[in-house]
């Protein structure tokens, strides 16, 4: 699990209400002691895990489903999964790393989820709001992608997100979706040709596909 | 198309970065600690223990719905059991049961289940050891006997030729259904019971306490008075330390033991299928006989006389063949008539008309079901017809085929001068 240790993390944000830097509290205890903390339920220690990645999970969390309206809860919900299958966790990659392929995990449970509920609601993806309250070419634009990944399978969606709006590698893109390089190669190819073909019928996106294309 | 992609993602990504997710970090932390207190107090929960509940309801349930495979036999030189075996030979069942067969006898399990087998003995005799268990169910079929045994230890004999059945019981107690014997009687050790067909004779053997006695019973054939009880005969029948006693009803004792479960919902055949043929008879009077027999199939036809010649109804017997022969004469029920036939008319002394009547069985069925049986009633008709040397001479060719064939022993004494 090499690919791990060299899995990107999302960037940490600028200044804010928020807790000290990682590398600060990182210090103060080893990740070995912060699992064994999540193992025997030490309160003290859950805080400061909890402190130290909820962004890193918050941010993964949006780049694979966007502005969505129930990402506070899934935030929970990866943190309550590390509670429970921290006795699993084997030390062979960073917390950070094991995290967040909890976060990708939770997310695509979501998806699909919601691809089961829009099958038997009979509702088209596209009636599902990308939820943003901000404005703007750029809110647009992101908008307007995540409206069109929403109509990719869940997979090919996911190692989408990994691959372009991360940035992720693809090595280590298959670290966080747990499956081999191949197969994130396979996922990727499938999910730019749809995309692709989604993103010439969309107003927003029409203009960058084939200013591409032409150049 | 990747770079323009990339470039797009990463446009999307800047935009998420300059306007950062509202999460309330406290409350969601304040969450997260609830979690952390609710599973530090509770016990960790895993799903093993219902899972494990789950699995042993479900092995519960199948194990209970599951058909327990049916039980294994073994004979001493490793030969199939379930097809027929002449002479002796031990079976070993998986479940301890035992059965061992007698020289000269032929016989074959014909059916196993997880509870029992079904053993049938065409001739000569076995011991069979049940081993008990609360669902016990074996049979043995000796000719048209049934003894049903739910664990227990009994030797069993059954001379086709001279219709004698013998039953002694070792340990334990069987239900005896067959002629003579009524539909369903119990025998117990250490009682030991013969029955003959021609004449119709139950003989109970009692060995213990020295004075017992030993019951012969002439059953009266139906529809025709039964022959007086001959005490002579009786006497000669058990062993000579055992006094006879001759009755024509059964005992209040032998009454009790012997249970008729007959209920009118139950059809005649279905009697005669299960060897009650007193019920079977009673049945058949009932609904008309005559009746039944007008409209019956071949194969009724035929259960109806064998029927009416076990439980001793002889003009029954005779109007179902008659039948038989009449209107379905080509018929493979048509053949076995003629030997049932034979059979009866030489249990009656009918000397000629059996031999007639067993020759045509041989010339249309020489390799019938009945073929080896039908070839000594022949020879012996023949010898007792006077026909000394034409029974002879077909003697010496059976024996010479059938060395060890039934009644090899009584054949062998016709060709002796």
């Amino acid at each position: 699990m090499t690919a791990h240790s060299h899995l990107r993390l999302v960037p940490t944000p600028g200044p804010s209400s928020d807790p000290p830097p990682v590398e600060t509290r990182a210090r103060e205890l080893s990740e070995a002691d912060l699992v064994a903390g999540l193992v025997t339920r030490d309160p003290s220690v859950c805080d400061r895990v909890y402190r130290l990645y909820q962004r890193p999970v918050l941010y993964m969390l949006r780049r694979v489903l966007g502005n969505d309206p129930e990402l506070a809860d899934l935030h929970h919900e990866v943190f309550v999964q590390a509670l429970q299958s921290a006795r699993r966790f084997r030390g062979d990659c960073r917390l950070e790393t094991w995290l967040i392929a909890i976060a990708v995990n939770c997310a695509r449970a979501k998806l699909r989820s919601r691809a089961r509920k829009r099958w038997l609601t009979f509702m088209a993806p596209e009636d599902l709001p990308e939820h943003s309250s901000s404005s703007g070419e750029a809110a647009s634009q992101a908008r307007a992608v995540y409206a069109l990944l929403s109509q990719l399978p869940t997979e090919e969606r996911i190692a989408f997100t990994l691959r372009y709006v991360e940035g992720m590698t693809q090595l280590e893109a298959a670290a966080a979706m747990g499956c081999s390089t191949g197969t994130v190669k396979r996922r990727l190819r499938r999910a730019r040709d749809r995309f692709d073909r989604l993103a010439r019928r969309h107003p927003a996106l029409r203009g960058l596909v084939e200013s591409e294309a032409s150049s | 198309m990747s770079r323009a992609l990339r470039k797009l993602g990463r446009q999307v990504a800047r935009h998420q970065d300059d306007t950062p997710p509202q999460l309330d970090t406290e409350r969601g932390m304040a969450r997260f600690r609830v979690e952390v207190d609710r599973s530090h107090l509770r016990p960790r929960r895993t799903a093993y223990p219902a899972i494990a509940l789950a699995v042993a309801c479900v092995a519960l349930v199948v194990g209970f719905f599951w058909p327990r495979p049916p039980l294994t036999v073994r004979l001493q030189d490793g030969s199939d059991a379930e097809s027929w075996i002449e002479g002796a030979a031990d079976a070993h069942f998986s479940d301890g049961s035992l059965v061992e067969a007698q020289p000269r006898s032929r016989w074959r399990v014909a059916t196993r289940t997880a509870r029992g087998a079904t053993i049938q003995l065409e001739r000569g005799g076995l011991t069979a050891h049940v081993v008990h268990r609360d669902d016990t169910s074996w049979q043995v079929d000796a000719g048209p006997f049934a003894i049903r045994v739910t664990g227990t230890a009994f030797t069993t004999r059954w001379d086709p030729a001279e219709q004698i059945f013998e039953l002694t019981m070792l340990d334990g107690t069987v239900v005896l259904s067959g002629p003579v014997v009524g539909g369903r009687r119990e025998v117990a050790a250490p009682e030991r019971l013969r029955v003959q067909l021609e004449p119709r004779r139950l003989s109970i053997l009692s060995p213990e306490p020295p004075s017992a006695a030993v019951a012969t019973i002439e059953t009266p054939t139906a529809g025709a008075p039964s022959p007086p009880t001959a005490p002579a005969e009786a006497s000669a029948n058990p062993p000579p330390t055992e006094a006879p006693r001759s009755s024509s009803e059964p005992s209040p004792a032998q009454a009790a033991r012997s249970a008729t479960t007959t209920t009118d919902a139950v059809s005649w055949n279905e009697h005669a299928r299960a060897r009650r043929y007193p019920e079977a008879l009673a049945e058949l009077h009932r609904i008309g006989a005559d009746a039944v027999v007008g409209r019956a199939s071949p194969s009724d036809l035929l259960l109806i006389a064998q029927t009416a010649r076990l439980g001793g109804d002889a003009a029954l017997a005779e109007r179902a063949l008659s039948q038989l022969h009449d209107h379905h004469p080509d018929s493979v029920q048509a053949r076995t008539a003629l030997f049932l036939a034979g059979r009866m008319q030489f249990d009656r002394g009918q000397h000629p008309a059996a031999i007639a009547s067993l020759g045509a069985y041989l010339s249309t069925s020489p390799n019938g079901a009945f073929a080896s049986e039908a070839q000594v009633l022949l020879i012996l008709a023949l010898h007792r017809s006077g026909r000394i040397d034409e029974a002879r001479q077909r003697a010496s060719l059976y024996l010479q085929r059938h060395p060890t064939g039934p009644q090899a022993d009584r054949l062998q004494s016709i060709l002796e001068p």
